[in-house]
């Protein structure tokens, strides 16, 4: 991985493409990549859909290597979405793919004159960028049939679907995944939209003639990776609970703590939980032949993912995970699982961040454009999205233009990204990560590994509002770090709990370097990305009233519990004051 | 109403649905939890330890189960270790745990009054895989309608495993106990197995 591919969409005569040195980008992967180039080369005031935005895809840092659970891509643009710095993370194929052929980054740049649409096939010989407007408007699924056809089934994709076209701000990048089918997906923040306002439909990678990434001390890094392998099989979330239910293992849980938010935050217990959850998912699945334990790339050995058949035994989708089960859930008043899949595989297809249009759709059904439960409301109000209609494009650009098209006051957005499957009354410190992240209201930012173990801030007591603020801060610090590796954040808790499988990640990373590696050089790189993002969104215009909870959190108590979010705004402030 | 299933002895873990999402015992209560887990549902220690990590009581996270009681009437839920920050955060004792803090179970003043009670419980995740088929041979309450949900959602290869014997009596076929009206009916439950 020693070189960027620039891709500049608007030169005179068409697209052109520049290979370039790493330069001051050197040593960077994933997040750290991406929010790098972000913060340093675009416009901070510059229009998202606009020329001088950049679309920037990142393999981790140890991407293409045969280190365990390594495979995760990022992408980083300005947000169309938020308005500020995005980093949306994916699983699939590409990364490794990526990584393998030697790009660090891919950047699009520019805008093309004309309204032609691109596909760019990277491959051992080069870059090559050719129009194709047979792919126009077509779904994810449809474009890898042709994607197949023409360069066979060893290849991999990155491509995007109606709503990227149409340049939604929920619009997702789909990344293929081992079986080459469009599944995995750069969700949050719109990042399909700045792509489609590139005019790049398809980047198609193929690593033939090319080999794995070569660590520098072979045999610490093989020891490392042995390790890092034994310890998150012992540990029971990533060695039993994630294979055997996938992430959806949490939502007869959340719901047992009256967490679980449901009829669009209204409550924070649904009746049909039972019915959605991931125990009761796992049996359909195996039941109809397709499978509760899968891996979303090569090299994962916790295979948190699955496939769903439908009711014939043909594959419908993958495993939905746990924020798209109760997006499209319990969010919205549904307790069918055929349906969340099939809603699920309608988002692949179109291609749009399930999150983002579950809670869409439950504002919809607030303000009375469809009944709570209706399934087949649900079902048609995502057609819609995928046709454009005027309805389809309100509901396309997210909850908070829902919200405000139709005059709902209970819109769970900060930064206009909707929350995710967590009530912030319920367990109030996801609330301080949700309001402070740069990101917009999101669960991943502040996820994952403890403030003593990465040495970041010693020990926190929690139990006052100042611990509670400085954990946040140091999870968030972590996240970003790990994001920066291209390792997977279901890490986190075999890293948490066992002192001696965060080692072996630290071995991993300085056996593959060759460069020595403490706790505190992990949390200094994660401090660094998150300084890179909020300055891009101070310079975009975010000020503290941005990392904020919409108001109804304090004022409407949330059942069974009866509580409101509590911490302060003066609390709040004080997440970032490294 | 009382009733006994027979079941082959590989088909056990197939019937542990029938516990989802809930079912109910009568117990000693007034106890403290982990007495409740350990001395009346039969759970053992290392295992209550070890493995429950995450527990509700009255849908409020529980961190010191020796001052959390059970009462008549309440629901407890058990749990293993749950992924994701949020996840964490539910942990007995756990280091998140004050993260939602607002809804702990606070514990309660100890009581001299055992008596017994009805108490809803509810298995999650491995716990469900790993206690369910103890807790069917032991004998547990559920819902009539439900049982018969749970039977007629099972592939008929599955049904021929099963016998459906009221305890004590003649045995009926699971078509007629399928054919009865048990919706508003808690159904005492114990689960026999033999060798196929
Ligand atoms: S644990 Fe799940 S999300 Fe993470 S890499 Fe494996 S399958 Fe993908």
């Amino acid at each position: 991985m020693d070189k960027i591919l620039r891709v500049k969409m608007g030169e005179e005569g068409g697209p052109k493409t520049v290979v370039e040195a790493l330069g001051e980008y050197a040593g960077l992967g994933g997040r750290a990549m991406t929010s790098t180039i972000v913060s340093k080369e675009v416009p901070p005031l510059c229009h998202p859909l606009g020329e001088d935005n950049k679309l920037v895809i990142a393999p981790g840092m140890l991407s293409g290597s045969v280190a365990a659970m390594s495979g995760r891509i990022s992408v980083g643009c300005k947000s169309p979405l938020t308005g500020g710095i995005k980093e949306a993370n994916s699983g699939g194929q590409p990364s490794q793919v990526l990584a393998r052929l030697g790009y660090a980054a891919i950047v699009i740049e520019g805008q093309p004159a004309d309204d032609n649409l691109y596909k760019i096939l990277i491959n051992k010989d080069g870059v090559e960028i050719t129009t194709d407007n047979s792919l126009k408007m077509l779904g994810n699924y449809a474009v890898i049939d042709k994607v197949k056809e023409a360069y066979g089934d060893k290849v991999c994709a990155i491509s995007i679907g109606p709503a990227g076209e149409m340049k939604m701000s929920a619009a997702s990048i789909a990344f293929t995944d081992m079986e080459q089918r469009p599944t995995r997906h750069a969700g949050r923040g719109g990042v399909g939209a700045v792509m489609g306002s590139k005019g790049v439909k398809l980047i198609v990678l193929d690593d033939e003639g090319m080999s794995k990434r070569q660590p520098a001390d072979p045999d610490k890094f093989r020891e490392a990776n042995k390790a890092w392998v034994q310890g998150l099989k012992k540990h029971p979330v990533t060695g039993e609970g994630l294979p055997a239910y996938g992430t959806n293992v949490l939502t007869n849980v959340v719901n047992e703590a009256g967490g679980y938010p449901t009829n669009n935050f209204s409550t924070g217990q649904f009746d049909g939980a039972s019915k959605l959850s991931g125990e009761t998912q796992a049996e359909l699945e195996t039941s109809r032949g397709g499978l509760a334990t899968h891996g979303c790339h090569k090299g994962c050995v916790i295979q948190c993912s699955g496939i769903f058949n439908d009711k014939d035994g043909n594959f419908l989708t993958k495993q939905p995970e746990y924020e798209t089960i109760w997006a499209h859930g319990g969010n919205c008043g549904i307790d069918d699982l055929d349906t969340v899949a099939q809603l699920d595989r309608m988002d692949d297809d179109f291609g749009l961040d399930t999150i983002e249009m579950g809670v869409a759709i439950g504002v919809a059904m607030e303000a009375g454009l469809a009944k709570f439960g209706d399934a087949q409301a649900a079902i048609n109000l995502l057609k819609e999205v995928g046709e454009g209609t005027p309805l389809g494009r309100i509901l396309g650009n997210g909850a908070a233009v829902t919200g405000q098209v139709f005059g709902v006051e209970r819109v769970p957005v900060v930064k206009k990204q909707s929350m995710p499957a967590y009530d912030p009354r319920a367990v109030q410190g996801i609330g301080v990560t949700y309001a402070t992240t740069t990101m917009g209201a999101d669960h991943t930012a502040g996820y994952s590994v403890t403030a003593n173990l990465l040495g970041v801030g010693g020990n926190v007591d929690g139990t006052k509002p100042e611990g509670q603020v400085e954990l946040s801060k140091n999870l968030q610090i972590a996240t970003a770090a790990i994001d920066s590796t291209g390792m997977c954040l279901f890490i986190a808790f075999a890293i948490l709990d066992q002192p001696e499988t965060f080692q072996a990640l630290l071995d991993i990373i300085s056996g593959f370097s060759g460069q020595p590696l403490t706790a505190d050089d992990v949390s200094n790189l994660g401090m660094a990305v998150l300084k890179a993002e909020r300055d891009f969104n101070a310079r975009a215009g975010f000020t503290a009233k941005d990392d904020r909870l919409p108001e109804y959190f304090k004022k409407e108590p949330l059942a069974p519990h009866n509580v409101t979010f509590q911490v302060s705004d003066e609390d709040l402030d004080k997440v970032f004051d490294f | 109403m009382e009733l006994s299933i027979a079941v082959a002895d590989d088909h056990l873990p197939k019937l542990v649905g029938l516990l989802a999402p809930w079912f109910s015992v009568r117990a000693q209560v007034g106890i403290d939890l982990k007495t409740f887990v350990c001395e009346q549902l039969g759970v053992h220690e290392v295992y209550f330890e070890e493995r429950i990590q995450t527990i509700f009581l009255d849908s409020k996270p529980v961190d010191d189960v020796a001052t959390a009681l059970v009462h008549d009437g309440s629901v407890l839920a058990l749990s293993a270790a749950m992924p994701g920050l949020v996840g964490a955060t539910f942990r007995k004792g756990g280091q998140y745990s004050w993260m939602r803090k607002a809804i702990s179970h606070g514990g309660d003043e100890k009581s001299d009054q055992a008596a017994h009670g009805w108490v809803t419980v509810k298995l999650f995740n491995m716990v469900l895989k790993e206690l369910g088929p103890g807790f069917l041979e032991q004998g547990v309450w559920i819902d009539g309608g439900r049982v018969q949900a749970f039977i007629n959602s099972q592939p008929q290869v599955f049904r021929q495993h099963i016998q459906v014997l009221p305890l004590e009596g003649l045995p009926v076929s699971p078509d007629e106990f399928l054919g009865q009206d048990l919706s508003d009916t808690s159904i005492f439950i114990k689960v026999r197995t033999f060798a196929e």
